[in-house]
């Protein structure tokens, strides 16, 4: 990176450096780093920096130039503000949040290719949750880290096709519209909070923590209308997308309740307005977009740092439950206003100079229909954040009698569940301990107050950093008339018809029921038929191996019984009955032929022994018959051989 | 392709077998008995590494070992694919050491000897699968790891650990014996050899003949069921059975060792037995794309049901080796790197998610998720490395989930599969739907809060008492959890940073894999 240092980088080191650091010195860096970015830009000249190369693809970092130069610029300064709101957080993961997400909406902003884009892209979105997710209400948190999920997914699978098509990974203009660059649009679109895929901004900003959303305010959809600046300018559907926009958050700012969710819904309508400018897409026209989101940055956070401040003090949220604040806060009250006339776009504040540009490019480029939608929106912003919203948090009407300054007297039933959950963690202090806002805080919103004035005095500071070439005047007596008219007569509706427009304690159901409802839906179909499912196959193979595993060895045995058993059982029958013939044999047969031949024996010994009678005559006599014998026998068998 | 004969391959099979002498001898001195499977650890890991210049050259690693009959050898050779994956596996077996060390005796563990020792053989065994030059070894070698694998996954010897056991064994050696080695004789049959071989050896064997496409199928089909240890659906729910095994083993064979083991036959056989011509003539390619984009979501959302940790860890590694299948089969160049890269981008990921759940089971005695509300605040080694594994997992950039879910991305564009890339990406949501409430509820939810929900449905009770009911309860915390051992918390922490600078620097594991669809 030779010659330049990526503006991120003060930030991300900032975020590796702050958990090590000593409670005092923290401030030094908070402040010291996102300034010394600032001043950074403004040293470099433009150019192309920064080039890596990661998986066979070239990425390049640093692109400057004026384009992505204003927004660096804006990005910057609002950080040091931001930090300046929040410096008297404890929690460091709060700050390193903050950075990581200032880092990388910065790096957004200055990645030349779409590859770097998306690493910035993906990283702003889970630095951002956290902010969220320490509010306390982690299930908005959730919902809006998955729906941003579901937009980088879209966003992958247009870059992956856009580049499968054999196109450069650089990030420049769009010159045709496919498939994968409706997939990057979609991507692009959900950062923007474009309806019906807006919900997640105003149902997680007002769960951030009280200093978080003046972050959150600033980069997640100001980064999206830089991407769609840079990409998809004078793509004509978003000029009717932006000014539906325009009208939808205001719209449901009317009906709203919450003091930070309409303000939230005022992003929405205020980005409708660049997104309305992306779309028509003249020099004019983008110069008004880019203006409008340096100025509304700036006043939007103002006006945040307003409400935050009322919740932090009075631990409350709902405009019902809030009155008379003049009295307590009157400095924050008298910033607030200065924050409420620049978003009316009322003369000499900053509002003024950058809405009636993209409004005048409405007009130049004959979109009637544009151009009419986006004054109504005017209108209704002037009533709802200028009017309405400071008349029933500050002002003292019937209505907010019993709220008073503090809170501690407040019975807890009144809080809100979020409220009372994120009372019992202490990530949002709630009255009682809060009797004033940190010095910080208002210093804070002194700076961004000042600056809303100087830009509306001064336009030319703003007009001179614009991408294009600026020749359009603001104060000319038609814009003048123009505005003064109009607010003139917004004024009077209001004080009219008061009693009607004073806030509701309701909720709005907005898109976001189609999510939280499809996600509990899917969550009981997942629980339901698919674990049923899983486990039929997680023990089938009871039924198919081991079932008929069994069922055949019950068979072998009952073969092994039956049949070989049988058998063998028969030979040892038989060979036992065999066994019993043979063994009366030997006792009938064998024995008593051995018996008869002893008897026999015996009877011929007792003969033998009679002939034994000891004379010589005896002897002589039988050995002369023997010998007679003998010689007879002789003579017999000579004669019969 | 330049073959050179060197008996390291054999050497490093038999490191870990002859650890296995001293680790019984020293049964009564336990810490003799582990610094010898730390020291057999490391030199089989420098071994292995001190092949990559060859294999990086190009070059292959033979040692023939003796014939069987002429034709079936049983000998060792060590490619490409086979060295990214003994360096994986070999990498992460000295970290496991450690971490068994500290697990092993934090959670009191019985029979530590034959632990050990068993640890050593299967990793001999996984060795053996990487570095087989045909498909008789690597047969053998499979076996031997699915029997010696039996001890560890039944150690704790309850009922339930007998019970998954014997789920583990029917699945992984049933379809083995059953299914695998008829696919083996029958390859054998046709193709008179069993070598791997780049290419394929059943496009030879049908030079200028008609190919018999039925048969082929059929022997594919084979192989797939036969290498259940790649868990691909219906045959994958021997893992979450598996899940009873002490967490190392968990960590290292269930989400590194085994696992890949099946995985890795599986690329064996798609790659060098049939060949990825010969999988496209046949369109096999097609048949297991969709069977394994079933199983990546269907795994994924099953996860998303389960409170207990280790379950659904189980379930996510299920997903995420279809990715892997997923990948070579895509059959396109980039499709088959994000599948190789993939072994280890899961590895290093999945090894310190496990590792995560033991540890909070050793020092948090905590096994569900539910359970986990604040817990990042107590233990936040531990559940930093888990958020850096689970974002692995998502695949945010630069993690190493990231760098392999690019190349697939990629590769389905290159094969024209266009619902592949729905299938991939909405994935990626379903991981996150599953893994970012973990990490949520561990940093960003406390117990106090909890209780409080608890408490106030519990008794009925409007909010506002129940707050009374959660102050009672946080002022009287139960007994106060810190961070587990170095042992657990140091190892659990290097494989993060592993999977980081696998993200990082991805260069070494994708020329391996472009070496390998060379």
């Amino acid at each position: 990176m030779s010659g330049w240092l990526h503006p991120s980088l003060f930030f991300f080191s900032a975020a590796g450096l702050i958990p090590f650091l000593h409670q005092k010195a923290r401030p030094i860096l908070l402040l010291g780093m996102p300034a010394l970015a600032f001043l950074s830009l403004l040293i470099f000249p433009e150019g192309i920096y920064g080039e890596l190369s990661l998986m066979d693809m070239s990425l390049t970092f640093g692109r400057v130039d004026r384009l992505s130069l204003v927004f660096g610029y804006i990005f910057t300064l609002i950080t040091v503000i931001g930090m300046i709101y929040s410096l008297h957080v404890k929690r460091t993961t709060e700050h390193v949040a903050a950075l990581l997400y200032a880092g990388s909406a910065i790096g957004a902003v200055f990645a030349g290719d779409l590859i770097t884009l998306f690493l910035f892209w993906e990283a702003m979105a889970f630095s951002s949750a956290v902010l969220i997710f320490l509010g306390g209400n982690t299930k908005a948190g959730f919902r809006y880290l998955l729906v941003h999920l579901f937009g980088g997914v879209c966003l992958l699978a247009g870059i992956v096709l856009y580049l499968a098509d054999g196109n450069e990974p650089t990030f420049s203009a769009f010159n045709e519209i496919g498939v994968a660059q409706i997939l990057i649009l979609i991507g692009f679109l959900v950062n923007a909070a474009v309806p019906p895929i807006h919900a997640w901004l105003a149902d997680a900003y007002p769960e951030a923590t009280v200093t978080g959303i003046v972050f959150l305010s600033a980069f997640t959809t100001k980064t999206a209308v830089y991407v769609l600046i840079r990409g998809f300018a004078g793509f004509t559907p978003l000029a009717m997308l932006g000014a539906v926009m325009t009208l939808y958050g205001v719209l449901y700012a009317m009906l709203e309740n919450d003091i930070r969710r309409l303000l939230a819904y005022h992003i929405i309508s205020q980005v409708g307005f660049m997104v309305a400018g992306v779309g028509i897409g003249t020099p004019l026209a983008i110069n008004g977009a880019v203006a409008h989101a340096f100025a509304h940055i700036l006043y939007k956070a103002l006006l945040m740092m307003g409400m935050s401040s009322v919740l932090f003090v009075t631990g409350k949220r709902k405009a019902t439950e809030l009155g008379g604040l003049y009295k307590t806060m009157p400095l924050v009250f008298l910033l607030y206003m200065v924050g409420g006339l620049s978003i009316s776009g009322f003369p000499l504040f900053s509002g003024f100079i950058s809405k009636s540009m993209t409004i005048s490019a409405a007009a130049e480029a004959h979109q009637v229909a544009v151009y009419l939608m986006m004054t109504i929106a005017s209108c209704g912003t002037f009533i709802s954040t200028t009017l309405k919203l400071p008349y029933a948090v500050f002002g003292g009407s019937a209505a907010c009698r019993n709220a008073s300054l503090g809170g501690g007297t407040a019975p807890a039933g009144g809080l809100s569940p979020v409220t009372g959950a994120s009372a019992a963690k202490g990530s949002i202090t709630v009255g009682g301990t809060a009797t004033s806002m940190p010095g910080g805080c208002t210093a804070a919103m002194g700076i961004a107050a000042s600056l809303c004035l100087l830009l509306g005095i001064f336009p030319g500071l703003l007009y001179q950093v614009l991408p294009y070439p600026v020749e359009y005047n603001p104060f000319t007596a038609e814009h003048l008339v123009h505005a003064l008219q109009m607010l003139g007569l917004t004024g009077l509706v209001f004080s009219l018809a008061l009693k009607y427009l004073h806030p509701h304690p309701v909720i709005n159901v907005d898109t976001d029921w189609f999510y939280r409802k499809g996600g509990a839906l899917f969550m009981r179909f997942a629980s339901g038929p698919i674990a049923a499912y899983e486990a039929f196959v997680s023990n089938s193979y009871r039924q198919i191996v081991i079932a008929p595993m069994k069922r055949f060895v019950a068979r072998c045995r009952k073969f092994d019984i039956f049949v070989i058993d049988g058998m063998v059982n028969q030979v040892g029958d038989e060979a036992f009955r065999g066994s019993r013939g043979a063994n009366r044999f030997e006792k009938y047969v064998v024995y008593g032929f051995i018996n008869w031949i002893g008897y026999m024996n015996h009877i011929g010994a007792s003969i033998f022994r009679r002939l034994q009678t000891g004379s010589v005559h005896h002897y002589a006599m039988i050995l002369i018959v023997g010998i007679f014998l003998l010689v007879n026998v002789y003579l017999i068998l000579r004669k019969v051989l | 392709m330049v073959e050179v004969v060197s008996i390291k391959p054999l050497l490093i099979i038999f490191i870990s077998l002859s650890a296995i002498l001293p680790i019984i001898l020293f049964d009564k001195h336990p810490n003799y008995r582990e610094t010898a499977s730390v020291i057999a650890g490391i030199l089989k890991f420098l071994v292995v590494i001190s092949m990559a210049p060859i294999i990086f050259a190009g070059q292959v690693i033979v040692f023939p070992l003796y014939t069987f009959i002429p034709g079936l050898q049983f000998s060792l050779r060590v490619d490409a694919l086979g060295f990214l994956f003994a360096s994986v596996a070999s990498l992460l077996w000295i970290v496991t050491s450690f971490y068994s060390i500290g697990y092993m005796r934090g959670a009191h563990e019985k029979n530590q000897t034959r632990f050990f020792s068993c640890f050593a053989l299967a990793i001999s065994a996984t060795m053996g699968v990487a570095f087989s030059a045909n498909l008789l070894t690597l047969y053998v070698f499979y076996e031997m790891l699915s029997l010696v694998t039996v001890p560890l996954v039944g150690h704790k010897e309850t009922a339930e650990a007998s019970f998954g056991t014997k789920k583990y064994l029917i699945y992984l050696a049933g379809a083995s014996k059953s299914a695998l080695l008829a696919a083996i004789v029958l390859t054998y049959s046709i193709a008179g050899t069993l070598d791997f071989i780049p290419g394929g050896i059943f496009a030879p064997a049908f030079e200028g003949e008609e190919v018999e496409s039925g048969l082929l199928t059929v022997i594919y089909v084979l192989f797939l069921i036969g290498f259940a240890k790649a868990a691909i659906m219906p045959l994958h729910s021997w893992l979450p059975a598996a899940m009873v095994a002490p967490t190392p083993v968990s960590a290292l064979l269930h989400a590194v060792a085994v696992v890949k083991v099946g995985v890795f036959s599986v690329l064996r056989i798609i790659f060098h037995i049939f060949g990825v011509d010969m999988m496209e003539t046949l369109g096999l390619g097609v048949m297991t794309l969709y069977l394994t984009s079933f199983t990546i979501i269907m795994a994924s959302v099953y996860a998303l049901t389960q409170d207990n940790l280790k379950a659904r860890l189980a379930y996510s590694t299920v997903s995420q080796l279809s990715y892997i299948v997923l990948g070579a089969v895509l059959l396109s160049p980039s499709g088959m790197m994000g599948g190789i890269v993939h072994i280890a981008a899961h590895a290093f990921s999945k090894i310190t998610l496990f590792m995560c759940a033991g540890s909070l089971y050793v020092t948090a005695h905590k096994t569900k998720i539910s359970e986990l509300s604040g817990i990042g605040r107590k233990m936040p080694w531990t559940m930093t490395a888990f958020a850096i594994g689970a974002f692995g997992m998502i695949g945010v950039p630069p993690l190493a989930g990231f760098v392999s879910k690019w190349y697939l991305a990629v590769g389905a564009i290159e094969a024209n599969q266009y619902p592949v890339l729905i299938v991939l990406l909405s994935s990626t949501i379903l991981n996150a739907a599953y893994f970012l409430p973990i990490i949520q509820k561990a940093f960003f939810n406390n117990e106090a809060e909890d209780k409080f929900k608890e408490a106030a449905q519990a008794a009925f009770l409007p909010q506002a008492l129940g707050a009374d009911a959660a102050h009672t309860d946080a002022l009287h915390p139960e007994k106060e959890i810190a961070e587990s051992s170095p042992f657990i918390v140091v190892p659990l922490m290097v494989t993060a940073i592993g999977s980081v600078l696998v993200g990082l620097f991805p260069q070494y594991f994708l020329e391996l894999a472009k070496q390998v669809i060379q």
